[in-house]
């Protein structure tokens, strides 16, 4: 067993650190903003999988946690809160393996604009689904509690790190990244890239469809073009620009980076919000493509060199 | 099933969708030998290699490794089978260092747990690429990305390398080098089909050859027997 490296102690004693201090400011508040939190790392830890370490860059990840509430608010009142949730995930990624064969033989930008398209096409699909049934929104009363909520949210974003972690680990892990850096040389040393890319897909869209039945039971009530909203996939990708995706760290700094900064300058100022994510956005694009966490690497590594002189 | 022949192929045919490159070719390759699958461009060769390796699927023909019928077995089967190609232009990953290249090349299940010895053996094979262990193989010379191109099929445990065009764009120097590599490969037992426009040394380490044009063999022989036809002489090697 190798020893754990800082990409993968960071994260996870992160994640872990905030879910423990949260809950002692005793404010609603603090839990709704770490559930947020939580909720985004878990997505975008799930995205890191395909898009990361596959080099799969998917524009349309909302639509496993839009699956995720619908199958929550479809299965409300039939079986218990907790195995809706987790049928959300499964019919997710059930969906992933179902769409990965054909979506997964494109690369490049094809791949982006495929799943962004899928994502689209599923939120119509749903919203006629709800139109034609007469319903305009559900509503879910009598949900969990917002500390339950908290908590179930937490692991979920334990559970992303540590696939993620557990992902570069093993065979899988160093396949993707064949894949990622050329996907005919990963097919001649012996990658099953099909299997290997569809896995992949599909172990990315199971936590998002937890999540996507969580952010429902937070709000109470399931509205399709809310649940699949291409912002949130949108949100996704900004958040693993910002914090990197090449290793777990990436996707916790990423979002908590965005989230902490909506936090302060949203509810005050939310055009320079906006101003200021897009300038941030190209200033990482062109000086820091791996994100906050390349650019502690590279911190450690020139200071590295500048102490070995 | 021709004595003693690792790997046999019987009226291969195929292309790419309705654009036939082959048209049903026959060679097989001796166990410990070197065979040379040689031509011009666009004869065909890295469509067989394709073929072989699992990458292109054939229309028609068969191939037989060991006792079993390789053809539709895919890629990855193919290699932890024993039957590794070192791509044309080389493949290897660029943002990777040396060493990441050469542990990936392990990634069979059968070559996983040999990833340590394997790298020692590409190292005292290849010094060169010892010393640029952690150096990112995109900024490796020509030569030395062939070096790492053969030496990560090596670390998949090969029974059969399929090398094809080793020398293409290389300085003379480093044909020379590769070359030698290979012969003391097949010296050391590996058998080795050897597809190169490089027709005259080809011939010259060779046990066996093929001389494909137009999708088709046209001449077949033993490497040296090869180098002394007239034809190959007036065509090939412009004597």
């Amino acid at each position: 067993m190798r020893l754990p490296a800082p990409r993968e102690t960071v994260p996870l004693l992160l994640v872990a650190a905030i879910a423990a201090i949260l809950p002692v400011f005793g404010s609603d508040y603090y839990l709704g903003v770490g559930f947020a939190l939580f909720g985004w790392i878990a997505l975008v830890q799930s995205w890191t999988i395909v898009s990361g370490l596959a080099g799969y860059i998917s524009l349309g990840h909302v639509v496993f946690a839009g699956i995720g509430g619908y199958v929550l608010v479809l299965t409300w009142g039939a079986v218990p809160v907790w195995a809706g949730a987790v049928l959300g995930a499964l019919a997710a990624g059930l969906f992933a393996l179902l769409v990965g064969l054909p979506v997964l033989r494109v690369r490049g930008p094809y791949f982006v604009i495929l799943t962004f398209g899928l994502a689209e096409f599923a939120k119509y699909v749903v919203i006629n689904i709800e139109n034609a049934l007469g319903k305009f929104g559900r509503l879910i009363l009598g949900g969990p509690q917002v500390e339950t909520l908290y908590w179930a949210m937490a692991a979920a974003a334990l559970a992303g790190t540590l696939a993620v972690i557990a992902t570069r680990r093993v065979r899988l892990g160093a396949g993707l990244a064949a894949v990622r850096e050329d996907e005919l040389a990963a097919e001649t040393i012996g990658v099953p890239t099909v299997r290997f890319k569809l896995f992949a897909f599909a172990l990315s869209a199971l936590l998002p469809g937890f999540v996507g039945a969580l952010f429902v039971l937070r709000t109470g009530y399931f509205e399709p073009a809310q649940a699949f909203d291409p912002v949130i996939s949108f949100t996704i990708v900004t958040m693993a620009i910002i914090g990197g995706s090449e290793d777990a760290r990436g996707p916790v700094l990423g979002a908590l980076f965005l989230v902490v900064l909506s936090e302060l300058l949203w509810a005050s100022f939310p055009q320079v919000y906006m101003i200021i994510l897009g300038a941030l956005l190209i200033g990482f694009v062109l000086f820091a493509p791996n994100g906050v966490a390349g650019l502690l690497d590279r911190l450690r590594s020139t200071g590295g060199a500048r102490a070995a002189t | 099933m021709n004595d003693g022949a690792l790997l046999d192929v019987r009226g291969l045919a195929g292309g790419y969708g309705p654009v036939k490159v082959l048209h049903g070719i026959d060679f097989s390759l001796p166990g410990g030998r070197i065979t040379a699958l040689v031509g011009g461009n666009g004869a065909g060769k890295t469509t067989a290699m394709a073929m072989l390796a699992g990458l292109l699927e054939p229309d028609s023909g068969t191939i037989r490794y060991g006792g079993s019928a390789v053809e539709g077995w895919g890629s990855a089967r193919r290699v932890a089978a024993g039957i590794v190609l070192v791509p044309e232009g080389r493949l290897v990953f660029p943002d990777m260092t040396v060493e990441e290249n050469l542990r990936l090349g392990a990634i069979n299940r059968q070559a996983r747990r040999h990833t340590a010895d394997g790298m020692e053996q590409v190292y005292a094979q290849f010094p060169r690429l010892g010393e640029r262990r952690r150096q990112s193989a995109g900024t490796l010379s020509g030569g030395e990305q062939q070096m790492l191109a053969l030496g990560r099929g090596l670390m998949s445990r090969p029974r059969i390398l399929l090398l094809d065009e080793p020398s293409l764009g290389l300085a003379p120097m480093m044909v020379d080098l590769i070359f030698e590599a290979i012969g003391a490969l097949a010296a050391g037992g590996m058998t080795i089909l050897l597809s190169e426009q490089n027709v005259g040394l080809s011939l010259e380490l060779a046990d066996r050859a093929y001389v494909l044009e137009n999708g088709a063999i046209a001449l077949s022989g033993s490497g040296r027997d090869l180098l002394g036809n007239a034809e190959v002489r007036r065509a090939y090697l412009g004597l």
